[in-house]
């Protein structure tokens, strides 16, 4: 259940603030409503152009070879995600003096 | 209270480096969407490695042209501020009178 601003007023360590579990819950919570926003935008692309590739005259339904085109499609725009990640992450550390600044990358296996 | 929690240095860190991360992965989806489009990937069961050397090229030739442009700005920003303070011609009178 998502921490209630009562909770968050909870007994502190000295930190004049919530507890640690507070800020980890926060913390934590941000991660996952960052990550759904992630694949949210990832689905919502990749659906567009994989319609636009396989689907040219939309009929009454959907053909088994343009299932077959959406589903090898969409391995497709992952692949292209997991490269882009990758040059663009290698690109920044080599910019950041190739050591700080790490691009945590997320790449879908 | 949650202004204080927010006022923690460790939280603020945090913060900021889920920030960061958050840009990364917006770019990210950016180029993919850019380069899907530019490299005309196919929907196909193995991508070919023309594919996916043109995608590799086209996230370093955005980053190089985007580095330039960044470069370029200080002087395209002193050449808008000297086209302010000029006199319109008065020949613009004549055209428009």
């Amino acid at each position: 259940s998502p921490a209630s601003m009562d909770s968050l007023s909870s007994s502190g360590v000295g930190d004049g603030g919530g507890s640690d579990s507070d800020k980890r819950q926060i913390l934590e919570q941000l991660q996952q409503q960052t990550a759904l926003n992630l694949i949210q935008s990832l689905v919502n692309t990749s659906t567009e152009k994989c319609f636009e590739k396989c689907v040219p005259s939309p009929g009454g339904e959907l053909a088994t070879s343009e299932q077959k085109c959406v589903s090898m499609c969409l391995d497709r725009y992952v692949e292209t995600w997991n490269i882009v990640s990758k040059v663009y992450g290698s690109r920044i550390a080599r910019e950041s003096g190739g050591g700080g600044g790490g691009s945590s990358g997320i790449s879908f296996q | 209270s949650a202004s204080s929690v927010l006022r923690d240095p460790t939280m603020q860190r945090q913060l900021l480096a889920m920030k960061q991360q958050q840009e990364f992965q917006a770019n990210v989806a950016k180029f993919t969407e850019h380069c899907w489009d530019r490299c005309d990937v196919k929907a196909t069961a193995k991508m070919e490695a023309k594919t996916s050397r043109c995608i590799a090229n086209c996230v370093e030739r955005y980053l190089d042209a985007s580095s330039r442009l960044s470069a370029d700005l200080p002087n395209l920003l002193s050449r808008m501020a000297d086209s302010r303070q000029q006199a319109p011609p008065s020949s613009a009178k004549t055209i428009w009178g």
